[in-house]
């Protein structure tokens, strides 16, 4: 008896962590994203295989879509509790995409009216704090400002930088926190520049230090 | 036991299997010792001021404060924190020594879950894999040997106990699970010849990822094409280890697809790929601790036999011993 409840226990364990590990197609179900280029490429290939138009395989799997968003809420439901509570989470959708663009973080600080760079990602140079923010926790968090995302948390990371600031430089007076955009060139130019391209800031936050002391 | 006839008497079977718990206690070992870095690393970084502190007290965002234990500490604070961590580091020595192990998967498990709910976007999938061992290792006889317990119960650190090997096969399957379900998410079309398999090029060059400035990769980019391929048609194959694996189960049973696995030895296959992917992630990328836990989920791909035949070969410790299944390892 013991054995058999046991199966029975495991096989609803399995049917649980691989239902759960099926994608969610709310990060997919979005119209936006379906027209961007990587994405209406990757429409056109799969199109080219089956022999129709783009826009039957773009519609067709809009529709499968809406049918699996329908479906996975319905079974999944039910299962929160046994991942939210005993940690048999899943959700595995790792290097996803890999765009031609990315961002770094770059911080500077103001000092008799100069400003001058106390942090640049990967500038050894450059690396005030650098082992807490390059550990994984904080790189993590930091990821997100990588892909553009999240920008109504980018104040909050800058007022915690300044606040450390403040603290390690009494005579600065402000901080500057940006994510600067670096676009990932093709090898050849890369091979004949021998450097990735690095843009504006499109996140940017400056800090009073005065008030933080 | 006896199992009654039919697939469903196999399938109950099958979880029924037991084994010596070296690979059990392997395992156990390798995820306490992981949990415990996790924690500890964050403390000794102080990145917890940071990531697990509320925003009123220098920390990056308002904390999230819903989980029942963050609410029995008295809500979320950088002292909750730390007194999270603190239970979490308790629980992984105590499933490290193998001394009360159950349970001390089970408080890290919970203080684990509390620490990660404060602000889900400090974390990655590493702490998924920790999460979902400690729950396995809640289930496993993982102490039997290799333990504190073992050598109370028993005057030795060893013992040939055997246990159930279920959790063992629940580990390969999560395996399987995430590498599958992580390759047939990669749709970007950087994974495929039409983006030009720039995805491992590309990841060495972000910020948020590569250790350094490899620009260089550009004058080795067909070798990244070559690992971005074999990344790719690496993890959408991963329930073929499953196969590899019933196959070894059922090595003594005729079939030439079987034999031919087995000759090949297609999960190790696997395994070594994966060892080399990660170890190079590890080396040239940040990616936490995803590398080596994922690694310590690999020793559930092995028999304790022939666990005990790689320690007898790495030591020089005489002939391997016939196992007492025949060979017939799952």
């Amino acid at each position: 008896m013991r054995d058999h409840l046991r199966a029975v226990l495991i096989t609803l364990h399995i049917a649980a962590v691989v239902f759960l590990a099926l994608p969610a197609p709310g990060k997919f179900m979005i119209e936006k994203e379906w027209q961007k280029p990587d994405a209406q490429q990757a429409f056109g290939a799969l199109a080219a295989v089956l022999g129709v138009p783009r826009a039957t395989v773009q519609a067709r799997l809009w529709d499968l879509g809406l049918v699996w968003q329908d479906l996975r809420q319905a079974i999944a439901g039910p299962l929160q509790p046994y991942p939210a509570y005993l940690g048999v989470t899943q959700g595995w959708a790792m290097f996803a995409q890999v765009p031609d663009r990315s961002g770094r973080l770059e911080v500077h600080l103001e000092e008799a009216g100069v400003w001058r760079p106390l942090y640049i990602s990967q500038d050894p140079e450059h690396d005030w704090r650098g082992s807490e923010l390059r550990q994984e926790r904080l790189r993590g968090f930091l990821s997100d400002f990588s892909w553009r995302r999240r920008k109504g948390r980018f104040p909050g990371f800058a007022e915690a930088l300044a606040l450390r600031a403040a603290a390690d430089f009494p005579e600065a007076t402000r901080l500057r926190a940006e994510m600067v955009h670096v676009g990932i060139p093709e090898p050849a130019v890369l091979r004949a520049h021998g450097r990735v391209d690095v843009g504006e800031a499109y996140f940017q936050h400056t800090v009073l230090l005065e008030a933080l002391r | 036991m006896t199992a009654p006839p039919g697939a469903w008497g196999r399938w109950v079977a099958l979880w029924s299997t037991r084994e010596q718990g070296t690979s059990l206690a392997l395992f156990r070992i390798a995820i306490a010792l992981v949990s415990l870095h996790t924690v500890v690393d964050a403390w000794h970084s102080g990145v917890e001021a940071w990531v697990w502190t509320d925003v009123s007290e220098g920390g990056v965002v308002r904390l999230a404060d819903g989980h029942w234990l963050v609410e029995q500490l008295g809500g979320a604070s950088l002292q909750t924190t730390w007194t999270l961590m603190g239970i979490a580091a308790g629980g992984c020595v105590s499933v490290l020594l193998g001394l009360g192990h159950r349970i001390g998967a089970l408080v890290t498990l919970q203080a684990l879950i509390a620490i990660f709910s404060l602000n889900p976007a400090s974390g990655g999938g590493h702490d998924r894999l920790i999460t979902n061992a400690l729950w396995l290792l809640v289930l496993a006889p993982a102490s039997e040997t290799l333990s504190v317990g073992c050598r109370l119960r028993t005057g030795r650190w060893t013992s040939e106990r055997p246990v159930l090997a279920y959790v063992r096969y629940l580990g390969v399957i999560q395996l399987v699970v995430m590498y599958s379900m992580t390759g047939m998410q990669k749709l970007g079309s950087a994974w495929f010849p039409w983006g030009g398999l720039s995805a491992v090029y590309r990841s060495l060059l972000m910020p948020s990822w590569a250790r350094g400035d490899w620009s260089a990769v550009a004058w080795v980019f067909p070798l990244t094409q070559v690992a971005t391929a074999v990344t790719w048609a690496w993890e959408v194959s991963w329930p073929l280890v499953l196969y590899a694996m019933w196959a070894r189960r059922t090595r003594t049973r005729p079939g030439r697809l079987r034999a031919l696995v087995n000759r090949l030895d297609l999960r190790t296959l696997y395994v070594v790929v994966g060892i080399g992917m990660h170890g190079t992630v590890e080396i040239f990328m940040n990616v936490g601790p995803f590398s080596i836990i994922t690694m310590a989920w690999y020793l559930c791909c092995y028999h304790p036999d022939e666990v005990h035949r790689g320690w007898r070969w790495v030591t020089g410790a005489g002939a391997s011993r016939p196992s007492p299944e025949g060979g017939a390892h799952g």
